[in-house]
Formats: structure tokens, sequence, C-alpha cells
């Protein structure tokens, strides 16, 4: 039983982080209407650059996480500028194809640059004891992070008038426009927030396992899994949805092993499309 | 033919430009037949590649070209396509046309189970569905429920008793019925409601359009010829794997090489196909690591510049006719 | 001569009026869109729909035509209930719609535009186009992209498509509206024509009252999702709640 606790509860300290990566991808969505299908290098790239930033800079990783976030930001604002921004609005089929070459040709350039090989960030804040278990501190702090920056993003949203705009933005683009609201700025400081989101999560990812070029395909799967859950737009829906699916991981690693609890992702995605494609909080209207 | 004849002949080639293409046409139809006489082994199996590759791009436009639901999980249908010959024809003995026919029916079947409930939503749900169960795919052919039939994660190796002439001569069939199909079904009414779908689904649902039954009819006609083509392929390549069979490279190519030719058009599959075939044999001998980055790239340049790829270029340019059957 | 069974207010009673919406309503989240809305459309007439903008115009001929599902209520097209059926099948028992931003297909030619809305089983589609074609003044057009036509000739392409499926119900919003004088007087004889000579029924949704007076038989004003008047164009007209609404404090 206290096993099942602390997978559980590790469930919860991970599928946070997770869900932090998530909330870009919705936001991205709720607002521009895109499906960043290179998000999950953004989360690569996160982590990457939170190792190199510990590895080469001795940095402390949590600081680095936090730069992780701004450098992703830029990124995410540098692709914006020269290519996303002509495709936001057209045939769905044009921003997806482009996001989709993104992350090919990120992914390759990093199995070049990076070379294949697995890093991880080495964060000695030792253990604590649980349960008659351990639970590493390092998950803890991962967690209480990537809480902070839940909330953040939240309170930003309700309450700055910047993130009403965003809000206006996402419910309404037409009416936005008409109210004075530079539609391009805020597609411009959305999609970067959507990077700095999966690259704090990128770095905090990097803390706790070993990272890879190739987990960005893995992550952007599970992304979809907690976007899908919690309803495409919804940024709430995706922190919860990700800790749903960091619980079902855990606890299926748990019993079934590690190679079943990869399907779990995939698994849910299509489980969700097929009985509630709205997610547990979303509304949408069906095309047929 | 006497000279009266010979005179007049002449003259139409003058005027009718047509002709041209129509003798152009026979000419290569008939190099590309007699090919495994007359070059090298090494070559014809370049040219069999190439029309792997029409066939593949070909079967990806039919659904995404005409109907705008972007299909990320191609290699799905390839992957069912030569899974499915490969141990129908290495462990149940049945003759090799059947085998990969079968090949072809089973990836049609999985596209019908598949579209019925992916093409009910919208989409977005679509395009990351379908990548979802690519990415899903790999890891189920892996599992240990599955290991008796597809022989695990190590996949297995074979020669299916099928002679080389034999294939390049089955390639060269499929890719030429694949783009007959494509082009029987631009030219119908079937078509004409692909494209509404691909303008204004909902509007099409206004005039009557049953747009999922259209929209799993492309989607199953397009996954047959996937797992056809993919069959020769693999019994090409006399070995498959789940990582091969669901390869994410081979789920990308047709992508680079119908966005490349014009998605959406009749030829454009064909011309991007050729193109990447020459593309292939140069680059990737000289830089392999960074082939796939600079195919990243390309996708990444061909939606900022190129968006409808080259052939639409041309007819936007007045320099083809805008009729659907190019 | 059979005579039809009619109650006060004209409606056909043993129900069969061709097109009837039942106690509707329809919410968005907070927003009531649509708050027990009745209404019936008499076979044969134009029927104009009012109201200002926000009324749930629109959203009433999306629940007719099944982009929307109505919350509760009841829609019935010839004494069958329609309500849950999805808009393809709702065309094809004859109901057609036209859009208030034109939804034709840009990148198709105009004959193609009609072609899509053919029935498979009809054999003679092709000759159908061009005579619908004709009677929209676009036999010119037919293979040039349906793009490049001017706002005008795009209505006129909108309102027969949906002839090509023999619809027998025709749900136009704002017909009038974006296109010349001239072009206005085109489609609404258009309009009549089919409905004397064919005997199709009008449901018009119009901001412009001229068009309303001169040519509907019936109208119904709505305001905030509930019907306020319903009657001759005279009778609206002269109605104390559409004044307000129009012209009210």
């Amino acid at each position: 039983m206290e096993v099942l606790i602390i997978a559980i509860v590790e469930g919860i300290l991970l599928g946070s982080v997770y869900g932090l990566g998530a909330m870009g991808l919705s936001l991205i969505f709720g607002i521009m209407g895109i499906i960043n299908l290179v998000h999950g290098e953004f989360l690569m790239l996160g982590a990457f650059t939170c190792f190199w930033l510990w590895f080469l800079l001795g940095m402390n990783p949590i600081g680095a996480t936090f730069v992780a976030m701004l450098v992703i930001a830029a990124l995410a604002a540098f692709l914006y500028k020269v290519a996303i921004f002509r495709v936001v609005g057209k045939f769905p089929l044009l921003s997806r194809v482009l996001t989709f070459g993104l992350a090919i040709f990120l992914w390759n350039f990093s199995e070049f640059a990076f070379s294949s090989t697995f890093r991880s960030v080495n964060y000695p804040t030792g253990s604590i004891g649980f349960l008659g278990s351990y639970l590493s501190v390092n998950k803890i702090i991962c967690f209480v992070v990537a809480l902070i920056i839940a909330g953040v993003l939240f309170a930003s949203l309700k309450w700055t008038r910047i993130g009403k705009a965003l809000r206006a933005a996402s419910q309404n683009p037409r009416v936005a426009l008409i109210s004075g609201i530079n539609i391009h700025r805020i597609r411009l400081l959305s999609y970067a927030m959507g990077g700095a989101l999966a690259g704090i999560a990128g770095g905090l990812i990097a803390i706790q396992w070993a990272i890879c070029p190739s987990i960005g395909q893995d992550l952007i799967l599970k992304c979809f899994a907690m976007v899908a859950l919690g309803g495409l737009g919804s940024l709430p829906g995706a922190l919860l949805g990700g800790v749903f699916l960091g619980i079902a991981e855990s606890v299926g690693t748990m019993y079934w092993g590690a190679t079943i609890a990869g399907v779990i992702a995939p698994l849910t995605v299509i489980a969700v499309f097929i009985f509630r494609p709205q997610g547990l909080w979303g509304v949408v209207e069906r095309v047929d | 033919m006497n000279k009266s004849d010979k005179l007049r002949l002449a003259e139409k080639f003058k005027t009718d430009k047509r002709l041209w293409l129509y003798a152009i046409a026979v000419i290569v139809l008939a190099l590309l037949i007699a090919l495994p006489r007359i070059v090298n082994p090494y070559l014809c199996s370049v040219v069999f590649l190439m029309f792997i590759y029409i066939a593949y791009a070909e079967a990806w436009n039919i659904m995404t070209g005409f109907t705008g639901y972007i299909n990320f999980g191609f290699s799905v249908f390839a992957g069912i396509g030569g899974y499915a010959s490969a141990i129908l024809i290495i462990d149940h003995g049945i003759w090799w046309p059947v085998g990969w026919l079968l090949g072809g029916v089973f990836a049609s079947i999985g596209a019908l189970i598949l579209g019925s409930f992916m093409l009910r939503l919208r989409g977005s749900y679509f395009a990351i569905g379908m990548l979802v169960i690519l990415l899903a795919s790999g890891v189920l052919a892996t599992t240990k429920y599955l290991t008796p039939l597809t022989h695990g994660g190590y996949g297995f190796q074979f020669v299916q008793p099928v002679s080389d002439l034999e294939m390049y001569y089955s390639a060269f069939f499929i890719s030429a019925a694949t783009v007959f199909a494509a082009y029987k079904i631009i030219t119908s009414s079937f078509g004409a409601k692909l494209l509404a779908i691909r303008e204004d689904e909902e509007g099409a649902g206004s005039i009557g359009i049953n747009t999922t039954k259209e929209k799993i009819s492309a989607f199953a006609i397009s996954g047959f010829f996937a797992g056809l083509a993919a069959s020769v392929f693999f019994a090409f390549q006399n070995y498959i794997d789940p990582s091969s069979a669901f390869s994410a490279w081979y789920n990308s190519l047709p992508i680079i090489m119908v966005l490349l030719g014009g998605i959406g058009t009749l030829w454009g599959p064909v011309l991007g196909a050729v193109i990447m075939i020459f593309v292939e044999e140069f680059f990737w001998s000289i830089l392999p690591e960074t082939y796939f980055m600079a195919c990243g790239a390309v996708i990444v340049l061909l939606v900022l510049l190129l968006p409808g790829g080259i052939i639409t270029w041309f007819k936007s340019r007045g320099i083809l006719p805008r009729t659907r059957a190019i | 001569m059979i005579s039809v069974d009619r109650d006060e207010e004209g409606r056909l009673k043993d129900g069969k009026n061709v097109l009837e919406v039942q106690n509707v309503t329809k919410e968005f989240g907070s927003l009531v869109a649509l708050n027990n809305v009745s209404i019936w459309i008499e076979e044969g007439k134009i029927t104009g729909l009012i109201g200002p903008n926000g009324a749930g115009k629109t959203t009433l001929f999306n629940v007719i035509t099944g982009q929307f599902r109505a919350d509760k209520g009841k829609v019935f097209f010839r004494g069958k209930d329609i309500t849950k059926l999805k808009p393809y099948q709702i065309a094809r028992r004859g109901i057609g719609r036209t859009w208030q931003v034109i939804r034709i297909f840009p990148n198709m030619t105009v004959i193609e535009n009609l072609m899509t809305a053919a029935n498979l089983r009809e054999r003679n589609a092709g000759e159908k186009a061009l005579e619908l074609l004709e009677l929209a003044g676009l036999v010119a057009e037919k293979d040039s992209y349906a793009g490049e036509l001017s706002t005008g000739q795009q209505k006129f392409l909108e309102l027969v498509r949906i002839l090509m499926f023999d619809a027998d119900v025709m749900l136009l919003d704002e017909v009038a509206a974006g296109i010349n004088p001239t072009e206005q007087l085109a489609a609404l004889n258009l309009i009549h024509n089919l409905c004397d000579q064919k005997g199709k029924t009008f449901f018009i949704v119009e901001h412009d009252m001229d068009v309303i007076m001169e040519h509907c038989d019936k109208v119904i004003c709505l305001n905030f999702g509930e019907k306020i008047a319903e009657g001759t164009p005279k009778e609206v007209q002269n109605n104390e709640k559409v004044i307000q609404v129009y012209f009210g404090a």
C-alpha cells in the first residue's frame, strides 16, 4: 500500500513538471489555433540548455532552468518572427507541416550537435524519508518550482492587462483585434510564453532524468496526452492532465514495467479522442 | 508511310505541343520497361525505389492532398502492409502477389478502423491522433503479446520467393496504378467532394456531403496503396522490424515529396518522388549525418516559400493549365 | 378540394407546416442565444427574420440546419423531427442555406462548386448545373475559379448551388448584403421566380427593411433570443416592441 502511495506521489511530482510543458502547448493552441508540433523539441532543448549551463558553467541547476526558460522563449520568439507568423490563420495544414519540419530539423540538429548519448544533471540534494521509502528532494524542488511558475502564469492571466488581452484573444480573436489589442504582438507573446513554459519544464526534467535528443518525440506524445485529457486550449486542464498522466505512468511502471507504461500516453490520447474529445474539462463542437 | 503522310505527321508535331508530350511519355515508359535489360542492377534498384516513392507519395496525397486532413501516420499503414505481407508470404506460404495485395488490404482495413473514430473529429485531432498512433505502433509491435506474430523487437529476415525482375515490374505497375487511382479520384465527383472538404468542411456538410464517409473512403484508399507499395519495399529489403516498419523517416518522406512536387495535384507527388530520388542518391552519400537535418530545413523552406509545391506554383503562374487532371 | 385545417394564427393544424421550430432553447455556457423560440414557416412563401445583431437569427438558422443542436425543443421538417440530424442529412432532405459570409469554394471552378452539391445518382448533374448557371447569369464564368468572381456573382453561385440538390426550403442569411441594388433586384427576382413557379419556400434574414417590407409574406422579429413579434410586414413594422428595439431608448 505504501508503495502505491509513493508511486502516486512521485506521479504527482513528475506530472506537474510535464503539465507545465503541456500548458505551453495548450496556450499556443488556445491563442493562435496552431498545434505546435515542435513543442517536444522546445522541451528537449530546454533540458539541454539547463544541462550545458550546469555542465559547462557550473551554474546551479535550478537557476539554469530559469535561464533555459528565457533561452527557449527567445528561440520561440525568433521562430515566430521568422517563420511561424506566416502560417497562423491560414490553412491549418501549413502550420502543422511547418512546425513538423522544424521539429525534424531541431531534433536532427541536436543529434548531430550533441550526439545521442544520455546526459544527466547531477544535483545532489539528497532524499527524505517517506512512508518507509525515500523521496528524492530534487523531485520535490522541481515540483515546487513548477507550481510557482504555474501560479504566476494563472495570476498574470487573471489580473494583468496583458493577461486579459491574452484571454480575450483566445476567446475571440476578431473582437480582440477591434478593441485595440495588437493581435500580432499577442501571438508573438503567447508563442514565446509557450516556449518559456516548455523551456523551464525541460530544464526541470533534465534535473530528474537522463536526457538525450530523442526525448523530444517522447515528450510531445506525453504533451498530447495531457492536452487531450485537459481539453485543447485549457491551461488548468493541461496541468491537471499532467498530474493524471504522471500518476498513471508511475503506477503503470510499478505494476507492468516501463514498456507498457510507455504505451499509456498514446493510449490515453486515443481513448480520449474516442470517448471524450473535448477532454475532461473542455467544450468542443464536433465536426459531424 | 508514304511521303505525304510523313509530311503531315511532321506538321502535326510542329503545331500540336501535346503530341510532343505523348511522344516523350512513350519513350520514357519504354525506357523504364526495358531498363532491367539495359542498365546495371544497382541503377535498376534506384529506379525501383523511385517507383515505390511515387506510390508512397501519391498514396499520401490521396488522403492529405485531397481532403486537407494531414496524415502524420503514413508509416502505420506502410508498416501494417509490410508486416502483413511478409508474415503471410514467409510464415504461411502465400503466393507473393496475393500476399502483397493482402498487405494492402490489411493496411486499408487498418485505415478504415482508425479512420472511423479519428475522422469524426476536427483536423487538429486527426493530425495529433495519427502521430500518436504511429509512435505507439512501434511500441505495440514489440510487446510480448504480439511477438509470436510480429517476431518481436528484432524483427525478422527473409527472402521472399520473388525474382528481382518481378519486383521491378511489380513496383512499376503499382506506382502506375496508384497514379491512375489518384487520376480517377480527382476527376470524379468523389474527388470534387474531397476537395470541397478541404476548402470548407462545414460548408461541404451544409450542401449535403457526408464528410465523414468521404474522408474515411479516401483514407482507406490511401492506406491500401501505402500498404501495397510497402509490401514490395520490404520484400526488397529482405528484413522488417518495428523501427523500420513504423519508421519516422519513411513517415516524413511522402510529406516532403508531396510538398515539393505539389500537394493536391495529380503529378506533383510523382515529380516530388523523382526529385527526391536524385537528392537522396547524391546527398545521402555526401553528408549522411546532416541529411535528415537538411530535410527538416527543406520542409520548413517549402512551407514558407512554395507552400503549394512546384506544380501548384506553375499553375498559379499560368505555365501549366489549371485543370485538376495535372 | 381538401380544406386544410388552420388555427387562429394561420398555422396548419396537422403540424405539417413545411418547417416548424418548437420551443427551442440554445445556450452557450451562460449566454442564452435562443430562449424558448417557436416559429413556423409556410410552404411556398417568403418569410423574413429580423432583429438586431446578436438577437439569435444566425443561431436559429444553425439550429435548423443542424450546425448546432438545440438544448431544448424540436425542429420539424414536413412533420418529421430533424432536431438531432447532422447538417448533411438535413441538407439532403431538402433544406439549403446560404451564409452571412459567403461560403463558396474559392479554389474550385464555378461549375465544380455546383457539382459538389450534386446527388450521386443524378445522371444529368452536368446539364442541371448548366441550367442553374443560366439562371444565375454565370454561364460565361463556368470555368473560372469561384474565388475570382465578384461578391454579387458569388452570392448568386451560393444561391443556385443549393438548388443542385433540389432544396425546397432555403434559409438565406443576409442575401441582399454587400451587393449593389441592381444585383439585389436580380437576386430578389430570382427568389420570387423560384417561389411562384417552383413553390420553393424562403426564410431570409435581412437588415434592409425595404427588402423585408416589399418582398416578405410574413416577418418574424427576434431580440435577445426571444421572438417578440410575428405577422405581416405591416403588422410587425407597427409593433411597439419592434419599434422600441430599432428606434427606442
